[in-house]
């Protein structure tokens, strides 16, 4: 293609991504340029005719009913709404007891069997078909901007492939009730999933160890924040990704 | 009463469901897989609702069903990877330029194709030029929003765009030359 001709530049004009400078110089080009002016024909009348096919449709009312249904199921707070008007429709003293018991069974903290399991819960998901990273990548300059504005901190992201603990990605996880980031590290043909979250409480941990469903879980607090890692490698393995990460090798 | 985090989710996602359509109808085949992405990807957006921040809810939402688009593709082998196109090594056809072409005016030759070539050409095209595309004609999506739902930078923007309509006018082109020698 000619160097003189707008190229790329043709569409942004089009498309009103110029700065005025810059529009008009286009513009002044254009007057000029029969090749520019047949290129800028073409894109219009495409645009014409793809607006014309692919007239966007409002989704139908049955649909919308569908989304709103399914997104209702997933509210994490509606069964604890329902069990409160349950509570008022037995009466007060039923409901002063049965609100008693579900409001002081609440979060167990950053330690608790109930976050282990979800902790489980979450690594099995994630071993499903298209649900391990949201990104893919070894190269935690990749992995940690993609955090950014997802979470409303930054999560360590480190490879220690030299150690052979691979980075694979990252993505976003729901657990205890809050959005947490998810690092994805591989161990020889394991893979293992790394927590992290602002811990609530400020004092340091050591990691501990814990099973379900066959995985083993370690969990510590350093440097304000909360790890919980999960896979199905020998515990030796998790414990030497912790020091890791308690300590990355300079 | 205080409204719950699904009321306040519908709030800001719903008027959105229906770019969310337009996007997943130009990654995927078929209105059933379309609604399907969409449904998961407001499922998944809804976890991560309480950790959004940002200031775009659309190009939020849209990036979470592009995410979900390009599962369902892999899901269906329908895909490779993205990024494969090296635009050095496999440089833009540029049947613009090719002046032996006849010259029709350009107005007439798209007026008189039909929306189901339109969306067969559209088809022919790797997914990363038809989200580009379609974003732009359809949705109206600035480089800007596009940029943050697909995640490259604005400057890709513009050339995928550039890349994007170059393919798909040769293809419209070649479809009508086949069909009226």
């Amino acid at each position: 293609m000619n160097e003189s001709h707008l190229g790329d530049a043709l569409h942004a004009y089009l498309d009103n991504e110029l700065s005025a400078e810059r529009a008009l110089e286009a513009r002044a080009h254009l007057a000029s340029c029969t090749g520019c002016q047949r290129e800028f024909d073409r894109i219009r009348a495409l645009r014409g005719a793809l607006q014309q096919a692919l007239t966007p449709t409002e989704p139908s009312a049955a649909f919308v009913r569908k989304l709103q249904h399914s997104v209702r199921q997933a509210d994490p707070g509606r069964w604890r709404k329902r069990l409160v008007r349950a509570a008022w429709a037995a009466g007060p003293l039923a409901a002063a007891a049965l609100l008693l018991a579900v409001f002081t069974s609440q979060p167990g903290g950053e330690a608790s069997a109930e976050l282990a399991s979800e902790v489980v819960a979450a690594h099995l998901r994630s071993l499903q078909a298209d649900h391990l990273t949201d990104v893919a990548s070894s190269d935690r300059h990749t992995v940690k901007p993609w955090f950014q504005g997802k979470l409303p901190y930054s999560p360590p992201v480190l490879d220690f492939q030299a150690q052979g603990l691979a980075l694979q990605g990252g993505r976003m996880e729901y657990l205890g009730g809050q959005p947490v980031a998810a690092v994805v590290y591989k161990s020889g043909q394991h893979l293992i999933n790394a927590f992290v979250w602002p811990a609530a409480q400020q004092q340091d941990s050591a990691p501990r160890p814990g099973t379900g469903s066959g995985l083993h879980t370690l969990h510590w607090v350093s440097d304000g924040m909360a790890w919980w890692l999960v896979s199905d490698v020998a515990e030796a393995e998790l414990q030497r990704l912790a020091s890791l990460l308690r300590a990355p090798p300079q | 009463m205080v409204p719950s985090s699904a009321e306040e989710f519908e709030r800001i996602a719903l008027p959105h469901a229906r770019a969310a359509l337009t996007l997943a109808r130009a990654l995927v085949r078929g209105e059933a897989d379309a609604e399907d992405v969409v449904q998961e990807a407001f499922l998944r957006a809804f976890k991560y609702f309480r950790g959004f921040a940002g200031e775009h809810p659309r190009a939020w939402l849209l990036s979470i069903v592009r995410n979900e688009g390009y599962a369902l593709l892999r899901k269906r082998g329908l895909t490779e990877a993205v990024g494969t196109f090296d635009e050095e090594r496999d440089p833009a056809p540029s049947p613009w330029s090719s002046e032996a072409r006849p010259e029709t005016p350009e107005a007439a030759l798209l007026r008189a194709v039909d929306s189901r070539s339109v969306q067969e050409a559209l088809g022919t095209l790797p997914a990363e030029f038809r989200e580009a595309v379609v974003l732009r004609e359809i949705e109206q999506c600035t480089y800007r929003e596009i940029a943050e739902i697909v995640d490259i930078p604005i400057g890709t923007v513009m050339s995928r765009l550039s890349r994007g309509r170059k393919l798909l006018y040769a293809q419209l082109s070649a479809q009508k030359g086949g069909a009226s020698p």
